[in-house]
């Protein structure tokens, strides 16, 4: 139930889920839209009324001219002339017809196209008259700009048109049809246009964040993944130069971190399980070897013959042997920390370094010692300090085995105890670098070393919280150990693993 | 009185050691009683005086370091050898301070086992 519950939250997570695309586009496709909108209606409106301004006043202007000639003409009882020129005005493409009305609605003079009806009401023009502005019609298939202007009675007019206000009125239709034409035609390539932009503005966002932002992320999270399914060869390859490189980096080095961090831990564990078997079956395998090992010494003692003496001599040093294994794996056995005391490291180097001083000496191996560590106190076992040194001494004498340097430094670095131990030998091939501490990893002959030296180190110098690394090559091979210093001169050294109990 | 022959009760529940050593430090003269196990070894104790018990440490019930807290209050001028074939720090560290006579970790050379018992006989 929990789990459908869960699944189901799950699924509407994912409903909801929008891409940073989606996010990023969305809403400036929004305010694009929008923004756009806003400028073509303010644009369009503008453009119009500007156009059927310009119409307006030249329709008045036209209008007012021909009403003042008319009325002129007429004063001086002629208005044949005015109406002759309004006929010729007609025949420009731009006027459609105009006609002059009388007070009583009869047509004086009509011309263009003709009119609906040859009695318009004069109720009708007079409202069309009064109304500001002038308007335009669909007349038919065309367009139509229309003025209607009041011919205005006077002093002079009453002796033919008695005290009237209004002699009549003059109709002017301008063709609007081209105006109204050029207008859409502006509308519908102002619209094109800007739907073509916000067309354009939103693939070039939509290349730019894959390019940018999705396309970095969807390495990133392929990366994650692999990560996330145990792959801790996952890296991930920005090049954005930018914060999603940073990203990248800081997942790499992330992963960096924890593949060294499992590397230690499995070697670690490797070495404890070995250890702890070992301790297990100790007991089972020293009882016999001492029988056998003991017998073997006390028939040598007893034995003249050189054949007999031969094979126990034999059985006495493959006693020895074993033992000698069993001794080694039990040193990776994992101790507590509970014995553990401020020791001497420096002392501890120099034991190492006097138990091995003939080694080097049959070896033709110069000794450079540089120890500078007086500085810094750990805590641990002094004993074990000095095996785990000496383990390495002993590697790097025999890397030399025609001579060379050996050089042993040791400092106060960063809250550390740095001990480092270089030869100038054959150095480790690249394959056999992370296995040397490995247990029983040896490129030397049966016989010679059990390859536990370098494990047991491993195990000493983690359990007193410290860490080893190796390098080498041509010129040859670098130890360096790291043993924390307490802000007291003294280290914490590690959690006991085997915490009282 | 320093010809005497050491009188030596051995204790090891591991019985084909027990034979082998017990036969060894006869050869090499000694008296030695050999039984294989901690409570046997008291009740030994009990009838006759040893100069020295050789005990295993890692017994099943008793152990040689209980054998040795024993033998320290009941017989204290019997000195005590503890033998181990898995030497861990805080079972030696419990020995000295139990005022073991000394050590074997287990296998250990015909030399060294000369060598303690050498010592005892000096110490008797």
């Amino acid at each position: 139930m929990t789990a459908q519950l869960a699944e189901g939250t799950r699924g509407r997570q994912r409903a909801r889920r929008l891409s940073i695309k989606s996010k990023v586009l969305l809403p400036v496709a929004v305010v694009l839209m929008a923004g756009f909108a806003v400028y073509a209606c303010f644009s369009l409106d503008a453009v119009e009324r500007y156009v059927y301004g310009r119409t307006d006043r030249s329709a008045a202007t036209f209008a007012s001219v021909a009403e003042r000639s008319l009325r002129l003409a007429m004063v001086q009882g002629d208005p044949a002339p005015v109406f002759r020129l309004l006929r010729e005005i007609s025949k420009l493409p731009d006027v459609q017809r105009i006609r002059v009305v009388n007070y009583e609605g009869k047509a004086w003079m009509s011309a263009g196209r003709p009119f609906r009806s040859n009695t318009p009401e004069v109720a009708l023009l007079r409202r069309e008259a009064a109304r500001t502005g002038n308007t335009v019609g669909r007349m038919g298939p065309d367009w139509v700009y229309r003025a209607v202007r009041p011919i205005q009675g006077g002093p002079r007019c009453v002796s033919c048109h008695e005290d009237r206000p209004y002699l009549g009125y003059l109709e002017v239709d301008l063709r609007a049809s081209e105006t109204h034409r050029q207008l859409a035609l502006s509308r519908q390539r102002l619209l094109l246009t800007g739907g073509a932009t916000l067309l354009l503005v939103g693939l070039a966002l939509l290349v730019t964040l894959h390019v940018l932002v999705s396309s970095p992320l969807s390495h990133l999270r392929a990366a994650m993944k692999r990560v996330e399914n145990g792959d801790l060869s996952a890296r991930a390859s920005i090049s954005s130069g930018d914060e999603l490189e940073d990203l990248g980096r800081s997942f790499n080095h992330m992963v960096e971190e924890i593949e060294a961090k499992n590397q230690l831990l499995i070697r670690s564990a490797k070495l404890a399980s070995i250890g702890l078997l070992a301790a297990g079956v100790a007991h089972e395998i020293n009882n016999p070897v001492a029988t056998i090992s003991m017998s073997a010494e006390r028939l040598l003692e007893m034995e003249t013959c050189p054949a007999k003496r031969k094979f126990l001599q034999a059985v006495v040093e493959e006693s020895d042997r074993v033992a000698g294994i069993v001794g080694e794996l039990l040193s990776l056995e994992p101790r507590g920390s509970a014995t553990m005391g401020p020791c001497n490291l420096d002392a501890a180097v120099r034991k190492a370094l006097a138990g091995l001083a003939r080694d080097a000496e049959r070896n033709g191996v110069r000794v450079q010692l540089d120890l500078r560590l007086q500085g810094c106190q750990v805590r641990g076992q002094e004993d074990h300090l000095a095996q785990a040194f000496a383990n390495m001494i002993d590697n790097a004498i025999r890397a030399m085995p025609n001579g060379g340097d050996l050089k042993i430094t040791g400092r106060c670095e960063g809250g550390a105890a740095v001990v480092e131990i270089a030869d100038t030998g054959t150095g480790i091939a690249p394959e056999h670098l992370d296995k040397v501490f490995d247990p029983f990893f040896t490129t030397r002959e049966v016989g010679d070393g059990y390859g536990l030296g370098l494990s047991v180190t491993h195990k000493i110098v983690e359990e007193h919280g410290g860490n080893i690394s190796v390098t080498s090559g041509p010129g040859g091979t670098t130890f360096t150990v790291r043993l924390p210093v307490g802000e007291d001169g003294v280290n914490g050294g590690q959690a006991d693993p085997h915490p009282a109990g | 009185m320093a010809d005497r022959p050491i009188r030596i009760l051995l204790v090891d529940d591991d019985r084909s050691l027990l034979d082998v050593l017990g036969s060894l430090l006869q050869l090499e003269g000694h008296e030695v009683v050999a039984v294989p196990s901690a409570h046997e070894g008291l009740l030994k104790m009990q009838e006759a005086q040893f100069d020295l018990v050789l005990a295993d440490n890692k017994m099943p019930r008793t152990t040689g370091i209980d054998m040795l807290k024993v033998v320290n209050e009941e017989h204290p001028g019997t000195k005590v050898v503890i033998m181990t074939a898995y030497a861990s720090v805080d079972n030696t560290v419990e020995a000295w301070r139990l005022g073991v006579f000394d050590y074997l970790p287990k296998p250990f050379k015909l030399a060294d086992l000369r060598q303690v018992i050498e010592k005892v006989r000096k110490a008797r």
